[in-house]
């Protein structure tokens, strides 16, 4: 048989039925979205953390019972941006898990993950062809406002979790510099002066992040250096007298104090 | 969504009819089960999609995966699967009735030989993988697999032509 490759080729190949392709892709979104709805709740110490990332899972089952499939792919995808169909519904979920972050743990975990989405919207949209100023400032707007929501958050935390919690946040706050880089680049090269003015305010944003602890730290470290300052100042007019007694009244003050 | 997840949906996309017919093919042209089959798989593989090297090719790593998960199901169920039950899914005699009979006469003669010979054809004709990508599944040389891929086929071709002369 001469033709035999060419017939063995011709062997019928079927296709998988849309509806096994439906369930197959509704699996996948769902172990998706376990995974992100898994990290929704960082503390995990924090045992209502964990209560609410029951009923956070809860909620979004509800959702996507409502919606199928769409909601877990709206939800979990970057590539769905502002005027696509699908962003009120991912915005909608979003709205539902901000609702039920209650704790200040929960928040942190919330608005970062947004925050972060928002800005990978924006470097999605900076890479396509046309100019999408207006969405790239306003997701560039939303990360600003879901950060110093993040910090206000922070600022409410005990001191130990704070300073887990920034030094979590210090290091997203390098990548977020780096997606503000990469946005920063393209719309320069489309010499689009408008976002380029709100990724320098974005960035400034981000370096200026102040917490709690930094500003307590802050605050310390200007009270000595006005201290040094001014006994910097005080040799400097040679009354070296007058800075011991200086200093030797602050002793005497700090002492009637411990006495009283 | 993360561009794991993002790489493993687009890669889900490009190979699921593949996988699909890998296990029809072995199933006994059973449709249902061949789709439970690839839905299994391709939920293994996102669970250890984050072991996958991405240096390497994803096609070999899903087939060794559904390779395995097949031998896991024959020692389950212990079943022996006949290749010639793809009558149901060749072209109608009006679309092309001289193919679906050579075709038909193919699958029969397959059907009769050897596993390993059988399962070398489908990997090449069914599952249009090169020698490599055999080699790959099977954990084998490549080689090898040229040697094996064009001694089955030379019997193939001897077994058509010893029953045409007859």
């Amino acid at each position: 048989m001469d033709n035999l490759e060419e017939i063995l080729s011709s062997l019928p190949k079927n296709k998988i039925s849309w509806q096994t392709d439906k369930k197959i892709k509704i699996k996948l979104y769902a172990l998706i979205l376990k995974k992100k709805i898994g990290g929704l709740f960082v503390y995990k110490n924090n045992a209502i953390g964990i209560s609410l990332s029951y009923k956070a899972a809860g909620i979004a089952l509800s959702i996507i019972l409502l919606f199928g499939a769409t909601s877990i792919y709206a939800y979990a995808n970057n590539d769905i941006l502002p005027g696509s169909q699908l962003y009120p519904l991912k915005k909608a979920i979003e709205k539902i898990e901000e609702k039920i972050a209650i704790t200040p743990a929960a928040k942190i975990s919330a608005y970062e993950k947004f925050s972060n989405r928002r800005l990978q919207e924006a470097v999605n949209l900076s890479e396509q062809k046309n100019k999408a100023t207006e969405n790239i400032k306003k997701n560039i707007e939303a990360e600003v406002e879901n950060n110093e929501a993040v910090t206000s958050s922070i600022n409410k935390l005990d001191e130990k979790k704070a300073e887990k919690a920034v030094y979590k946040i210090k290091k997203q706050d390098q990548d977020e510099l780096r997606s503000l880089e990469i946005i920063e680049a393209r719309a320069s090269a489309k010499n689009d002066q408008e976002v380029l003015e709100k990724v320098k305010e974005a960035k400034e944003n981000i370096k200026n992040r102040e917490y709690k602890q930094n500003k307590e730290e802050k605050k310390n470290k200007e009270n000595y250096k006005d201290a040094k300052d001014q006994e910097q100042q005080l040799m400097e007019s040679g009354s070296v007298d007058e800075v011991d007694k200086d200093k030797k009244s602050k002793k005497e003050d700090k002492e009637n104090k411990r006495k009283k | 969504m993360g561009k794991n997840e993002e790489s493993f949906l687009s890669y889900y996309n490009q190979f699921k009819d593949k996988i699909y017919n890998y296990f029809l093919y072995r199933v006994g042209f059973d449709k249902s089960l061949a789709e439970d089959l690839s839905s299994e798989v391709f939920i293994k593989a996102f669970k250890s999609f984050e072991s996958f090297d991405k240096s390497k090719k994803f096609q070999s790593w899903i087939y060794v995966i559904a390779h395995n998960h097949l031998v896991n199901h024959y020692k389950i169920s212990n079943r022996i699967v006949p290749f010639d039950a793809a009558e149901n899914l060749l072209p109608s005699q009006e679309n092309g009735g001289e193919i679906r009979y050579e075709v038909a006469r193919v699958l029969k003669i397959i059907s009769l030989m050897e596993e390993t010979d059988r399962e070398i054809l489908r990997l090449r004709f069914v599952d249009d993988l090169n020698n490599q990508e055999i080699a790959e599944v099977l954990d084998k040389e490549e080689g090898s697999v040229r040697t094996q891929l064009s001694r089955s086929l030379s019997k193939l071709r001897k077994i058509l032509d010893d029953k045409q002369e007859k």
